[in-house]
């Protein structure tokens, strides 16, 4: 193998994984929601672009340092979904006595997509918005693979939000709630939890996950108004591929589709790329349909 | 025991399943509720413990309402619940399941010694770290009274603990009832198809036919009177 060859291996093996900390902390928020709720959010992409355009309202309109930009996305974020959870799922449920069947959240948020879609398009225009990266320079691993050191901040901070939310759910009264509704939330009603008041804290959640993955990925890509229903659906291939609901699950699956895909531009057109998760989805679908990890 | 429930009527949307129960005479330590398959029994227990909301009627507790309440408060008030199937965690430890039990216990001290507690008490203290879902029939079910006993409250609806377990297992649970029973001060409603199993282990039975309660006595009354045998034990 020569140097250029493994050089290249090692390069797109790198930015795979770093691709993957974006992709764990995107679709780790949309598995939660599943297992919790049975919530198929078909908006999810839509909480990354309104993460996306509040760290460009920061960064480049307000002037602010990124960080607090960032403080800024993580707050508006969870005001976003604390906002879907009151104006769209609430009122079903109380209308209904019940949690409506998953068929009728995918329609719910299906229509919470196009109508963030579009209040996005009209506020924010169809032009693509860009955001200079605020981290220069490039980190250098072994001399054999360069990469700038933004990639390295952002999958750093992904994977240390993805950690402290698993942290969050292991070992905190809150999480340990969480987990309950996510098993059985009759009998987390029994023993007194608040359901409902676990459904809008996981909205909250996913609300910041989404967002701060839009904000952290946009000095990288463009922003436009449908920036994140791409995403979305890439973030469905990796949810099945890891089993739907089940958490460590999405963080596997989000590897396995990110350095895939970084590996397989090595040798096909980067037009294709989008291709390999979805192969990968089908062909997992067809061995074994519960998904790596065994989701519901 | 101090329940009462005066003339409730409840059901599931608009089919109404309890038509006017009244049940204000004596509780004992463990009390049957007994009747055939759609007499009412197991949606009593969830009016009872605020799943379902009585559409009439009143029901006290400790010389409290607590119609229409919500099931935190009804725990808050002694009353724990134990479904009749599929209510624990049971991707969880046998720990996280009682953590769970006592929620509504802030004290870190005395949860942890109330998770003790209900270890040592069913035998589950070398499993605590085990899944719930890992565990055999019998224990799955002890753990799930071992939770609602958490909060150490004053009365445990229990929907029917013999459900789908083995006759053996079935004794190793109701055994551990009455073990409960002699070292606290809970009370047990206990909802029982197996009419024969609860007279001989309940102290008081009462009987549910088509949303009603038809009788309430001492076991011994339903194996004495004839009538009551041939309603509810299928016996001449």
């Amino acid at each position: 193998m020569d140097n250029a060859f493994l050089s290249s291996l090692l390069t797109a093996l790198v930015l795979g994984i770093i691709i993957s900390g974006i992709y764990a902390l995107f679709a780790v928020g949309l598995s939660l929601l599943f297992g919790v709720m049975d919530i198929v959010n078909v908006a999810h992409g839509e909480l990354f672009t309104i993460g996306a355009y509040l760290a460009f309202i920061g960064i480049v309109l307000l002037l602010l340092h990124p960080l607090l930009a960032l403080v800024g996305v993580i707050v508006g974020s969870l005001a976003i979904g604390f906002g879907a959870y009151f104006l769209t799922i609430r009122p079903l449920h109380h209308r209904l006595g019940r949690r409506p069947k998953a068929p009728v959240y995918l329609v719910l948020t299906l229509g919470l997509s196009i109508f963030l879609q579009n209040i996005v398009l009209a506020m924010a225009g169809g032009n693509f918005k860009v955001i200079p990266s605020y981290i220069s320079g490039t980190t250098n691993f072994l001399n054999l693979v360069f990469v700038s050191r933004y990639r390295v901040f952002i999958f750093l901070i992904s994977m240390a939000v993805v950690m402290g939310l698993f942290l969050f759910l292991k070992y905190t009264r809150t999480g340990l709630a969480i987990r309950a509704v996510k098993e059985n939330s009759a009998a987390a009603q029994a023993v007194g939890i608040k359901v409902d008041q676990i459904y809008l804290i996981t909205f909250g959640l996913v609300g910041v996950l989404a967002g701060l993955s839009g904000a952290l990925l946009t000095p990288i890509y463009r922003v436009f108004p449908t920036v994140g229903a791409i995403l979305t659906i890439k973030a469905f291939a990796i949810i099945v591929l890891g089993g739907m609901g089940n958490l460590v699950g999405a963080l596997i699956g989000s590897f396995v589709i990110g350095i895939s895909e970084s590996i397989a531009v090595m040798f096909i057109s980067t037009d294709w790329k989008d291709l390999v998760a979805f192969a990968i989805m089908i062909v997992i679908l067809i061995i074994r349909p519960s998904g790596i990890m065994k989701g519901e | 025991m101090a329940l009462q429930i005066e003339e409730v009527h409840s059901g599931y949307g608009d089919i109404e399943i309890l038509k006017g129960v009244h049940l204000t005479g004596a509780l004992g330590k463990v009390t049957g509720l007994i009747g055939p398959n759609g007499a009412g029994k197991s949606t009593l227990l969830k009016t009872i413990f605020g799943y379902l909301k009585p559409s009439k009627g009143k029901i006290l507790f400790k010389d409290q309402e607590i119609t229409n309440r919500s099931p935190r408060e009804i725990l808050e008030r002694g009353i724990s619940y134990v479904a009749q199937t599929e209510g624990l965690f049971p991707h969880m430890t046998v720990k996280e399941n009682l953590r769970l039990g006592g929620f509504l216990i802030r004290d870190k001290k005395l949860l942890q010694d109330r998770i003790d507690w209900v270890l040592n008490l069913s035998n589950l203290k070398g499993r605590a770290r085990q899944a719930a879902g890992s565990l055999s029939g019998g224990e799955r079910r002890i753990l799930e009274i071992g939770r609602g006993l958490m909060l150490d409250p004053d009365l445990v609806l229990l929907d029917e603990p013999s459900a789908a377990l083995a006759p053996l297992l079935v004794d190793y649970v109701f055994n551990h009832i009455r073990q409960i029973n002699d070292q606290g001060k809970t009370s047990f409603l206990i909802v029982e198809q197996n009419v024969n199993l609860i007279l001989e282990r309940a102290d008081y039975v009462y009987a549910m036919q088509l949303g009603t309660v038809a009788h309430g006595g001492p076991p011994e009354d339903f194996k004495r009177d004839e009538r009551l045998r041939k309603l509810f034990l299928g016996k001449g």
